[in-house]
């Protein structure tokens, strides 16, 4: 399944013994009770009653399927806003998501005017190997129109089994004639890392966490450092915008920057949910200083390696406050009948803390100047985990610790494409060169660029520190 | 018999397993009937039965049954239907206490319909199909196409339609407050509306030059076709020729009854079907026209826009296809369902869902599709950010009010007049 932590791997099988044998014991202690599960059959009478009625008096006659589908997707739905069904098409979907790799073509795509136009190109696969160029529109597919299909369907259509074969009919500029190009699909791997050099900074952008995060993140700082040909100041590790994805793979990214400790704690109802996972010696960065980026779109995976590298003060956390989402969901498949997404776990970072709700509290937090067509016309709060209805409260962190945060929504999540007027990743830049006074943790850099200090929280208003008058200095010293 | 033997045997061995053999026969008693019940279950159910025990035995927040059970068929309506509704007995009881509270002869004129919505959303619930003529909501510029995003504070996801009750309130208690978004803004915008005696005057007539008539509908409410009938007679007298021809003004008119909508149809229908009601559980009803045309086949263009909707759209509908009458202006809503409660047995609730829609008489269907007219002439002011209704504009005085717009500004209405004139000076002997 999801959770494959080598760390806990003898821990993990004991416990899994564990758990087996305490279900046996249930099972046989339920069943000596009166049966609950006449209640369960009762309950499904009601439903079944409704699912009669429906059939027999709703206007249309309904599509069986469907309304199953759509009942046990309500039925998850119901108990938080992070499980659901996911039906056999979805559940394809999200593996290929997962795996981050698939059998197509390799191109990306969007749709103008019910056709499909080529946005690019990617490097090294069939379609840019075949000569597929950017903005060639794409009227049919193995000779069938693509005018009336949606964009999900000409996608499904175009992917498929590795080594087999399709004629895509292309219009493109300046020719008359239609193009007809045959591609065979090879394995296309969705890179969830980009990265480049900022002079004598490495940038490593994740914006997801699939099967290849990890090791694509170890190949690519390799490459890059031996480019440089030296040692870099420093890194950047963009976790902006990045809705998380596997639990495994954040682990392995966070350890990819810690030597040892903890990275995150996972507990559940069950104990084969309830893990903890260590780092193992070993920094890819060689010690080197780290600055990770998160607004208010870093949620999930990317708030436990925010939160990890926090915690052992690895990185300093630089942005906006996270999406706050502190909960795992593990993928249970149904056979044929696809899967069931389902919110199994907590999780806590290192020092014990759960971000549920609440999310990453930057060390510096830096907003970004939005452009006037962003601005909203009234002051909105941006949405967050805490703002998702039926949403799991956040609660107080492990092992007793105090935290009397409150519930928070998110923060912006707004990036600038060019990197010069991105704020954030300036501001980073500028810290690991050396350019600037080293900021104070607690330090807010506003849009217009004046700083002041983050207001104490309750719980710590005894320390008398940040007068007011100090704020306003653009550097704060330490 | 065959399926208890198996069952006994993969216990056994799971008892095996835990060392006590003093389980086995608990377990082989009470295992069976749980086993029918299962084996009794259609496929799709058992699908159910699986995902609920898995929710059950690994969700971090320990479900319960009746909560999953709620949410599934929560899920099958919403989908299905944005119309459709759970209704637990709890919600039964109190909607017979709401309309035990009814009162009939106030109401701030607002007809709604619910949106189809995302699961969890706590966005707009209900859009506004239609505001009855000269009501407080019509007078505060209320039309087809608003949002309603609260109402006194609730969001409007959290209230079933029965909650609504807009016509139901006794005057007792009290104004509304309406949080509405319109068009592309996001800003919301709030109207306080108190709820008053709904106006007598349900049809208007108006003489226009060169023996023309206009009527207009404010509400397809019981008194609409006797009020019809009674004043076409005295009008007619006041005209400055005889009667040419008619203008019935449907615009911006939604509730109402469907029996009315019938009944003025039959007015000026000789002959033929009115409408045709179908459903899955019984055999379509057609209403046919009894004999007898009220003005004796004289010419009819009946003005309709997004705004006309249920019953209007019935009687549009069947003039139109009857060819008595020409329809001018923009394409009706589209809503032609009829929906009802469907109870649960045992007292266990119902369910409101569509169980029914009209057809024209052509035997087209009239939800969702929505009638075309014969001449389409786009309202002069598509505006989104206009203050008022197609057929109002901002009252003169300037207080914020609404008004019905005169019929020299009103260039669907003098598209009417025009189209009568020419026909009925063509056809001049």
């Amino acid at each position: 399944m999801m959770r494959k932590s080598d760390y806990a791997f003898w821990t993990f099988v004991t416990l899994a013994g564990m758990a087996g044998l305490t279900t046996v014991f249930n099972v046989s202690r339920t069943y000596s009770a009166t049966s609950p599960n006449a209640e369960i059959y009762k309950q499904l009478d009601l439903f079944g009653d409704v699912l009669e009625r429906v059939r027999s008096d709703y206007v249309e006659k309904p599509d069986d399927a469907t309304l199953i589908d759509n009942a046990i997707n309500g039925m998850l739905a119901a108990l938080d806003p992070h499980s659901s069904y996911l039906n056999a098409k979805h559940f394809r979907d999200m593996q290929i998501q997962t795996r981050g790799e698939f059998g197509g073509l390799g191109i990306e795509v969007t749709m103008e005017n019910g056709i499909v136009k080529v946005v690019s190109p990617i490097d090294e696969t069939p379609a840019a190997k075949a000569g597929l160029q950017a903005n060639d529109l794409i009227t049919h597919l193995d000779g069938e129109q693509i005018v009336g299909l949606t964009l999900e369907q000409a996608v499904e259509k175009m992917r498929g089994p590795v080594n087999t074969p399709i004629t895509l009919t292309i219009a493109r500029k300046g020719k008359d004639e239609p193009i007809d190009i045959r591609i065979v699909r090879d394995v296309i791997r969705i890179n969830a890392v980009k990265s480049r050099l900022e002079g004598d900074v490495i940038y490593v952008k994740i914006s997801t966490f699939n099967e290849q995060t990890h090791a694509n993140l170890v190949k690519q700082v390799d490459a890059l450092k031996k480019q440089l040909g030296k040692a870099p100041v420093g890194y950047v590790i963009d976790l902006r915008n990045n809705p998380g994805g596997l639990l495994d793979q954040a682990i392995s990214v966070s350890d990819d920057f810690l030597e040892k400790g903890a990275i995150v704690l996972t507990k559940g109802r069950n104990l084969e949910e309830t893990q903890r996972a260590n780092a193992r010696p070993g920094d890819i960065t060689d010690g080197k200083r780290v600055l990770v980026l998160v607004n208010g779109g870093s949620a999930s995976a990317s708030e436990i390696v925010a939160g990890a590298l926090q915690d052992h003060k690895r990185a300093l956390i630089l942005g906006t406050r996270s999406f706050g989402k502190g909960s795992v969901q593990t993928i249970i498949p149904l056979g044929q009948n696809g899967a069931i997404r389902l919110t199994t776990a907590r999780y806590y970072t290192p020092s014990g803390r759960s971000i549920q709700a609440k999310g990453i509290d930057p060390d510096i937090l830096i907003e970004q100047e939005l452009p006037p067509e962003l601005k909203p016309k009234t002051p909105e709060k941006p949405r967050g985990e805490a703002s998702l209805k039926g949403h799991l409260k956040g609660e107080k962190g492990e092992a007793g610790k105090k935290e009397e945060r409150k519930e928070e929504s998110g923060s912006s999540a707004y990036v600038p494409k060019e990197p010069e007027k991105d704020m954030q990743l300036q501001y980073a830049l500028k810290l690991l060169r050396g350019e600037m006074a080293e900021p104070a943790v607690g330090t807010i850099v506003r849009a217009d660029g004046t700083t002041e200090m983050r207001k104490p929280e309750p719980a710590v208003a005894e320390k008398p520190d940040a007068k007011p008058e100090d704020a306003k200095k653009d550097t704060p010293k330490q | 018999m065959k399926r208890h033997f198996v069952s006994c045997i993969g216990l056994m061995a799971a008892c095996l397993v835990v060392g006590g053999s003093l389980l086995l026969p608990l377990s082989a008693q009470t295992q069976s009937p749980d086993d029918a019940a299962e084996a009794a279950l259609t496929p799709r159910l058992k699908q159910m039965l699986n995902v609920m025990r898995i929710a059950r035995s690994r969700h971090l927040l320990k479900p319960e049954n009746p909560e999953m059970i709620d949410g599934a068929i929560r899920g099958l309506l919403a989908r299905l239907d944005p119309d459709a509704e759970l209704y637990m007995p709890a919600d039964m009881a109190r909607m017979g206490a709401t309309a035990r509270a009814r009162s009939n002869s106030n109401s701030i004129g607002i007809d709604v319909r619910k949106l189809a919505m995302p699961p969890r959303s706590t966005g707009p619930a209900y859009r506004i199909v239609g505001t009855a003529d000269g009501s407080p909501a019509a007078r505060a510029g209320l039309r087809e196409g608003d949002l309603v995003a609260r109402i006194d504070g609730i969001p409007t996801a959290e209230l079933l339609s029965a909650d609504l009750g807009f016509d139901k309130r006794p005057r007792n208690r009290g104004a509304f407050e309406f949080s509405i978004v319109r068009g592309p803004s996001n800003v919301p915008i709030e109207i306080v509306l108190g709820p008053e005696a709904r106006r007598s005057d349900a049809v208007v007539a108006t003489p226009l030059p060169m023996g023309l008539l206009l009527l207009r509908v404010g509400q397809f409410d019981a008194e609409m076709t006797a009020g019809l009938k009674r004043w076409l007679e005295p009008t007619q007298a006041t005209l400055d020729a005889p009667l040419r021809g008619l203008i019935l003004d449907l615009r911006d008119i939604s509730a109402g009854l469907i029996d009315q909508s019938i009944g003025t149809a039959d007015l000026f229908l000789d002959t033929g079907i009115i409408v045709t009601l179908e459903t899955r559980s019984a055999a379509a009803i057609p209403y046919p026209a009894k004999p007898g045309d009220i003005i004796a086949g004289k010419p009819i263009v009946v003005l309709i826009n997004a705004g006309t909707a249920g019953a209007a759209e019935i009687l549009a509908a069947a003039l139109q296809d009857n060819k008595r009458a020409t329809l001018i202006g923009s394409k009706s809503a589209g809503l032609g369902s009829v929906s009802s409660f469907v109870s649960l047995p045992g007292n266990r609730g119902a369910i409101r869902m569509k169980t029914g829609r009209y057809l024209s008489p052509s035997g087209r269907p009239l939800d969702k599709a929505g009638i075309k007219p014969d001449i389409e002439i786009k309202p002069a002011a598509t505006d989104a950010a206009a203050a008022c209704r197609e057929v109002d504009k901002p009252a003169d005085d300037g207080d914020g009010q609404c008004e019905r717009c005169a019929v020299a500004d009103d260039t669907v209405m003098q598209a009417a007049i025009a189209y009568l004139s020419a026909i009925s000076t063509a056809t001049k002997p």
